[in-house]
């Protein structure tokens, strides 16, 4: 499949979808758990790399394409390379870029490893202060049995293709009282 | 390697092969053994998603090979220090002779936080994947991998001139010290040959009694079209295999490790390597000491750059 074809265009998006999950790599986590979901990644070898391949768009989540309050839910799975691993600098621009697509009180729901220095709750707490992004945790789950729990029969991988382990959830709700 | 250097002084002359080749291809081992024990899907490329995938696979899948539980990471600890790191590289490089320091920084400090994570998890262990990188920072040098042809390219001119073709799209190594010269490689094919042979021993030789000679190796190759000498399947392919703790060999030939019976004859095997080099070595400090005044070999020896 050509790249293009995974290049997002306005005409065609679908506002009925108010789920997106950015980094989806090979996988469908988000249209599985949490339907009506768009599926991105910047990694362009996907589209000759994955069978099946579900993404729907090629795009960096530190530039998405949507405008402004687009989004219910932005759902980040155990992320690698790229995240909250700073304090500041691209972790910032993260962050400024999720509460840009977000809705008022929409939320952030984050699954990592508890070893992953990417999606560190505390990391992602500071790195919303430094941002000055108001916020309610609504959820911080920390279990080993996390992937069993709530998301039995699903396998999630990493690009070496070797299984990973979510041990740990976070949702944030956003309260976006500023303006980015 | 337990320690890393916190006020390093890069290095002002031409990276030596020497100093970072070896040390990169075991740092690359150690991220491999865990795609050979718990993936058997085929590589292909050797790019920059297959090695951030396996970085992510050995900090999640560690347990599974090391002997102690992980430890919880102090993060807070760990910010500091790279703040310290991120710092002083950037006072180190704001003087050299290339302007884009921002992508040597990137990529060490990522490495750096990567080694003080598992120390932290497995303050005992020698398993550290990263620590042969940091014996490389250690020894005064930064450094970047990528996987984009032309950002390599630029940096590196000529590294992909001849054999080194066949490899676009593996990531290369690029280290350089203060100066503006910079050195590098691109990974080869050795680690999909690595899989490639696992793969047959763990199914032609799956234990001590049904072993498979370096002959045969080179044999099972040409059938699939790749051709190696003896010497080069020994260092790109068995020689890892066998720091990998899955494989294992004894006079005859080599085997899949797997049971306490294939473990104890490889074991013993190798044991009788180490007692047959050790009388050589104990020969050379004799000498030492008697015809060069007591040279310190062993001291010598640590400092070989």
């Amino acid at each position: 499949m050509p790249e293009n074809t995974y290049m997002f265009d306005h005409a065609k998006d679908d506002s009925s979808i108010q789920n997106i999950e950015l980094g989806c790599g090979c996988g469908n986590f988000g249209q599985v758990f949490y339907p009506k979901c768009y599926l991105i990644d910047n990694n362009v070898d996907l589209t000759t790399n994955c069978n099946p391949l579900y993404i729907n768009f090629l795009c960096s989540a530190y530039d998405l394409p949507w405008e402004n309050d687009r989004f219910e839910m932005v759902i980040i799975c155990n992320p690698w390379n790229y995240g909250f691993s700073d304090p500041d600098e691209s972790s910032i621009l993260l962050a400024k870029e999720l509460n840009r697509v977000l809705r008022q009180n929409g939320i952030l729901t984050i699954l990592g490893n508890k070893y992953n220095k990417y999606c560190i709750p505390q990391r992602i707490k500071k790195t919303l202060d430094n941002c000055g992004i108001k916020y309610q945790i609504i959820e911080e789950i920390s279990s080993d049995d996390l992937g069993l729990e709530y998301y039995e029969g699903y396998i999630f991988k990493s690009s070496s293709g070797i299984s990973t382990i979510v041990n740990v959830r976070l949702m944030i709700k956003i309260e976006k009282l500023n303006e980015n | 390697m337990n320690n890393i250097e916190e006020n390093i002084v890069l290095l002002n002359k031409y990276p030596n092969r020497r100093i970072f080749e070896h040390r990169f291809h075991e740092h690359l081992s150690k991220l491999f053994t865990y795609k050979l024990i718990l993936s058997n899907v085929e590589l292909n490329n050797f790019n920059v998603s297959t090695y951030s995938g396996l970085e992510q696979s050995v900090i999640e899948h560690s347990a599974f090979f090391e002997i102690h539980e992980p430890k919880e990471v102090d993060w807070d600890s760990i910010d500091k220090q790279k703040i310290l790191f991120k710092n002083h590289l950037k006072l180190l490089l704001q003087n050299g002779h290339y302007d884009n320091n921002q992508l040597w920084i990137t990529c060490t400090i990522n490495t750096i936080e990567n080694w003080l994570i598992y120390k932290s998890m497995y303050p005992e262990t020698i398993n550290n994947p990263w620590s042969p990188l940091i014996e490389i920072y250690n020894h005064g040098l930064v450094h970047f991998i990528s996987d984009d042809v032309l950002e390599v390219a630029n940096l590196k001119r000529g590294i992909f001139n001849g054999k080194n073709e066949q490899f676009i799209g593996n990531i290369s190594y690029l280290v350089k010290g203060v100066g503006k010269n910079i050195n590098g490689l691109i990974v080869d094919d050795r680690y999909k040959l690595q899989t490639v042979v696992f793969n047959f021993l763990r199914e032609q030789a799956p234990n001590h009694k049904s072993v498979i000679n370096l002959k045969l190796i080179r044999e099972f190759l040409i059938l699939n079209n790749i051709k190696m000498s003896i010497e080069e399947i020994q260092v790109k392919i068995t020689t890892p295999l066998k720091k990998t703790g899955f494989i294992g060999s004894s006079q005859k030939g080599f085997f899949f490790i797997s049971d306490q019976e294939d473990l104890l004859v490889s074991y013993c095997f190798h044991m009788s390597k180490i007692v047959s080099i050790q009388h050589i070595m104990d020969k050379y400090i004799d000498r030492a000491k008697k015809d060069f005044d007591n040279y310190d070999l062993n001291e010598e020896c640590n400092n070989p750059f």
